[in-house]
């Protein structure tokens, strides 16, 4: 009796556990398995590609953020991670990391989704790093045209020019916490830092990108921002943190460290030529909102076809500090396209 | 000619087990400092859920192996194969061998302790494509192998106390490692809770 109980009960925890929240594929590109996620409207035909920043973070784990969930009510909703980043698995070489192999990896990406979901339009939604992805993705002609348009959010296509902002950003923050006797004893370890780091490169860039997080570059308002559920992530989704924290460590050291401070692809925006929503949250201290500005007035798109769009609520995530608004200007711009 | 071939195999065979005894009678007083809870050991099975972060499901089965008993102390060999998915990212399925120490006392509790090494295969958790020569196609994905070391810590309890004759429950925390994994090693903790039976 007792036997057959427990047998009864381990039967049902290994046919009825947790599910992956959509549909869950991987792509195979040299050597890396990216994991590839759908969920949503897949019926309606439009499906947004989300690409994420970083280097090195996830995009798969946002099926669980508010705004995905929202979005994908009415459109799909794609996610995947990149190599050596989130979830992706596979041990490809550590000098396979470099923007042209991103590039690759995306291309593969769109191809599958292409393959899976026939007669649909395709838009890709590229935050931070992502941003550079896509810039660099849809400067090749062959590629854009696979592409109905575009939505580069907080998106760092020079990085030259947005860490010196970035640098310019945390002095200022800094310097504002000491004038509010607010967070005193980091603003100032941070003040004297900058004071003797002119310029954001290499090694440094893991010291800058602590400092800013803790200044609040990413999030404007802590306490109202969306917030993952942890336990539905951490226990009950194809999540690994053990993997992201390999994987942003593994980027870091054998790709962002060394390539991306010098990252300039300002001379392909004008190849650019897509209908695109330029997104970006005016409190942003990783790529401030200047990057956003200048995005827009770089594309070759019509001026008819391209919006900026301003999140005065935001920092470096709107999708999280303003879910709903972010949503909304999404939704209208697949609406319209 | 023929008989001669298998009368030495069995031969061997048959005196085995005897030559197996043989140390433990021929060393120890085995009245001088008797374990509370002697164990017989002839073929302890081991049957656990494995859960790796506790809730992503599998199984474990193992047998272990007494090396060394000293009251309330002992010193054993394991071995266990099992698997688990972790839904969406990945089935892995494990082959184990361990070390361990186990400190029961007179009420039956006991603590544990094992080190082991094993072989970790991981097989994705879903189809698989990839570029093929006319286009996107589907592959089977045969899995990587990985190198598993382990450390696990547990507590039990003899199970004749609940009327269970000849069982240990138990319940551990293992951490294991996966190597390689995109050039490191990647860490993952599990959740054990199982019993053992002594079959006499």
């Amino acid at each position: 009796m007792k036997l057959r109980f427990a047998l009864t009960v381990t039967l049902a925890l290994l046919v009825g556990a947790c599910g992956s929240p959509g549909d869950m594929v991987f792509v195979r590109s040299l050597n890396a398995d990216l994991p590839l996620l759908v969920q949503g409207n897949v019926a309606s035909r439009k499906m947004v590609i989300f690409i994420h920043g970083g280097p090195g973070g996830t995009g798969v784990t946002r099926y669980a953020s508010a705004a995905f969930q929202a979005l994908g009510e009415s459109f799909a909703v794609a996610s995947y991670d990149q190599r050596m980043a989130g979830l992706a698995q596979g041990n490809p070489a550590s000098d396979s990391l470099g923007l042209d192999q991103h590039v690759r990896d995306l291309d593969l990406v769109v191809e599958v989704l292409r393959q899976r979901y026939p007669d649909t339009k395709f838009y890709l939604l590229a935050h931070s790093w992502g941003g550079a992805l896509a810039t660099a993705y849809l400067a090749n002609g062959t590629q854009q045209a696979k592409i109905a348009g575009w939505m580069p959010t907080d998106a760092a296509y020079d990085m030259v020019t947005s860490l010196r902002q970035s640098r310019e950003w945390a002095i200022a923050r800094a310097q504002d916490r000491i004038a509010q006797g607010k967070d005193v004893s980091l603003a100032q370890e941070a003040l004297a830092w900058y004071g003797e780091t002119p310029t954001i490169t290499g090694a440094r860039l893991v010291k800058h990108f602590t400092f800013i997080t803790k200044l609040g570059a990413y999030i404007h308002n802590p306490a109202t921002a969306d917030k993952l559920n942890a336990a539905q992530v951490l226990f009950f989704g194809p999540y690994s943190m053990p993997s992201e924290s390999i994987n942003l460590a593994q980027t870091f050291q054998h790709f962002a460290l060394d390539q991306l401070a010098s990252l300039d692809l300002g001379d392909r925006l004008p190849a650019i030529t897509l209908p695109s929503l330029v997104m970006g949250g005016r409190h942003d201290g990783s790529v401030p909102v200047a990057a956003s500005q200048a995005i827009y007035a770089r594309l070759g798109t019509a001026a008819a076809d391209k919006t900026l769009k301003i999140f005065e609520q935001s920092a470096h995530r709107p999708m999280d500090d303003e879910p709903q608004a972010f949503v909304a200007a999404v939704k209208e711009f697949l609406t319209r396209y | 000619m023929k008989e001669d071939l298998l009368v030495r195999p069995l031969a061997v065979m048959a005196l085995l087990p005897v030559a197996v005894q043989l140390p433990a009678f021929a060393g120890t007083d085995p009245a001088a400092l008797p374990s509370p809870h002697a164990q017989a050991d002839p073929m302890p099975i081991t049957l656990a859920y494995f859960g790796e972060v506790a809730t992503h499901p599998g199984l474990l089965l193992g047998t272990e192996h007494k090396a060394w008993e000293v009251g309330w102390h002992r010193a054993f060999l394991a071995a266990h194969v099992g698997g688990y998915r972790h839904p969406g990212n990945h089935v892995g399925l494990f082959l184990e061998g361990a070390v361990g120490y186990r400190l029961t006392f007179p009420s039956g509790l006991s603590l544990e302790t094992l080190i082991g090494t094993g072989y970790l295969h991981t097989l994705l958790d879903g189809e698989v494509f990839t570029a093929g020569a006319t286009g996107v196609e589907a592959v089977r994905d045969w899995g990587r192998p990985a190198w598993m070391p382990s450390v696990t810590l547990g507590c039990g309890l003899d199970g004749s106390g609940l009327g269970l004759k000849a069982t240990r429950l138990f319940t551990r925390i293992q951490l294991f490692g996966q190597y390689p994994y995109n050039g490191a090693v990647l860490p993952h903790a599990a959740a054990q809770l199982g019993v053992t039976w002594n079959f006499r």
